[in-house]
């Protein structure tokens, strides 16, 4: 760790279309910039160097939080995960992802930390971290996913030669609320789901997300499908703050009198991508939420799990947070 | 602190991978009673402080992690969550009996 900021140039637009205008002029040269608490940790360390830095910090258009036409939110890309936290439409309505963005780092992390950098930020891999010539970085090997690789932190499923996982608490919340970004660039805009927006290494093992050179993530959709429904989410980490988690679960249910209606059970940093755990899913709906149903749902959460050497255990904690999802579930 | 034997690599650099505990993990309250007894061996009846004591703790939390399992499971250290859960799991054990790097 070397700690010093290298020189770069510094760009600070105050709308949408001069920042557009700045990332497609620089092209593949611009970082973009928003709390800075991913984007410092590569600058500082030198592992990644940039010519140019483009910071939204000064976009107000990009940041707040509005209610939508049919009655889902519209998130601001640049809204601190503090706001997300206390937000009252959130809390509302998507109480899920309030208590999601809450789970994130610590408070200082939070209040510098923004929905559209924690959703865009880079895997915590370790090794590749390092600044290592592993897959992800260009190379041609793995060094997580190796005899003596100490890879308790990485991925138990959907690991294709990269075994990095996502370390992203708001992306997990937000993949079992159904909800899509909006990407802008000088072309026009793109509107994609989440799940297609957060990809693992079958599809590019060198980015985690489709974010093309040049566009901008302005706005998160939620939409009104899951709003004030019973949700739960639960992280494990190593510490109760400040620490990415080990296993977490974040879940939805609709409910149809006693009976599950529709279900999402999607469990964070068990693959690259928040992994939706369709099979559980499939378990609990149409049944009640009992400890018979969390158990069927949870004997099939993780089929086909391909544990490391020292990942094991997260194959018992998932099944475990699904069980306590469907338990312990909780409407507005 | 965890290291790659295999390539020489320190994995635990810097505060948020060497995990110290935080505020939030410490118990609100502790309580710290002495045992009352000079040490007979020393001139004054003192007694070392610091190191002698770590001894102490891994074999009080050993003895803790033994009665919460119900036998001796784990006779080593380190003991790390991951064991606990993989042991109450009923899975195999994925440390081996005299490893030490333990994350
Ligand atoms: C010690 C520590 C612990 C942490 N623990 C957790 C945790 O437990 N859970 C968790 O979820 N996160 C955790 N984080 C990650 C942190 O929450 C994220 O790094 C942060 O939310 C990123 O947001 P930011 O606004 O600071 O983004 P930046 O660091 O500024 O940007 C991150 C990346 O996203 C890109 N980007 C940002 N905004 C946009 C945009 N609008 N359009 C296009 N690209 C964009 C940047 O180019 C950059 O590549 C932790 C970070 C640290 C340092
Ligand atoms: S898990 Fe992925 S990021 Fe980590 S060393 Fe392997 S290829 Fe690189």
């Amino acid at each position: 760790m070397r700690d010093m900021m290298p020189h770069f140039d510094l760009y600070q637009p105050d709308s949408v279309a001069a920042a557009l205008e700045l990332t497609s002029r620089l092209d593949e040269q611009a970082w973009i910039l928003a709390g800075g608490q991913d984007s410092f940790d590569w600058l500082k360390n030198r592992t990644r160097r940039t010519a140019a830095v483009v910071d939204l910090g000064a976009i107000d258009e990009l940041k707040g939080v509005r209610e939508s036409a049919g009655g889902g939110l519209e998130i601001g890309a640049l809204t601190t995960l503090t706001d997300i936290e206390a937000h009252p439409l959130i809390r509302e309505k998507f109480e899920l992802l309030a208590r999601a963005a809450g789970r994130v780092a610590s408070p200082q992390i939070r209040n510098a930390g923004t929905l559209g950098g924690n959703l865009c930020q880079d895997t915590r891999c370790w090794y590749y971290r390092h600044g290592v010539d592993c897959y992800r970085a260009g190379g041609n090997i793995c060094y997580a996913d190796t005899p003596e690789g100490q890879n308790r932190e990485h991925a138990i499923l959907g690991a294709s030669r990269c075994v990095a996982v996502s370390p992203s608490d708001t992306a997990t919340a937000l993949t079992a609320l159904d909800a899509s970004v909006v990407l802008r660039s000088r072309a026009g805009e793109r509107i994609v789901p989440i799940s297609e927006f957060l990809v693992g290494p079958a599809i590019n093992i060198r980015a985690m997300t489709t974010l093309r050179p040049g566009e901008i993530l302005t706005t998160v959709r939620v939409p009104a499908i899951w709003s004030g429904a019973m949700f739960y989410f639960e992280k494990v980490a190593d510490r109760a703050a400040w620490d990415f988690a080990l296993v977490s679960i974040a879940a939805a249910f609709r409910m149809d009198g006693k009976r599950v209606a529709d279900a999402r059970l999607v469990a964070g940093a068990v693959a690259c991508v928040p992994w939706r755990l369709h099979a559980a899913e499939r378990a609990v709906v149409g049944r009640e939420r009992s400890e018979d149903s969390a158990e069927r749902a949870a004997s099939v959460a993780v089929d086909g799990a391909r544990p490391l050497n020292y990942n094991h255990f997260k194959i018992p904690l998932t099944e475990n947070l699904v069980r306590r999802a469907i338990r312990d579930a909780q409407g507005a | 602190m965890v290291y790659d034997p295999q390539n020489g690599l320190p994995a635990s650099v810097g505060f948020y991978q060497a995990k110290p505990a935080t505020y939030g993990d410490c118990p609100r309250a502790m309580r710290v009673t002495a045992v009352d007894k000079p040490d007979p061996s020393s001139p004054l009846g003192t007694k070392g402080i610091g190191e002698p004591l770590l001894g102490c703790a891994g074999s009080a939390l050993l003895c803790a992690i033994s009665d919460a399992l119900g036998g001796h499971v784990f006779n080593r250290t380190p003991v790390v969550a991951d064991m606990i859960i993989n042991h109450v799991a009923g899975r195999p054990p994925t440390h081996g009996p005299l490893q030490t790097n333990c994350q």
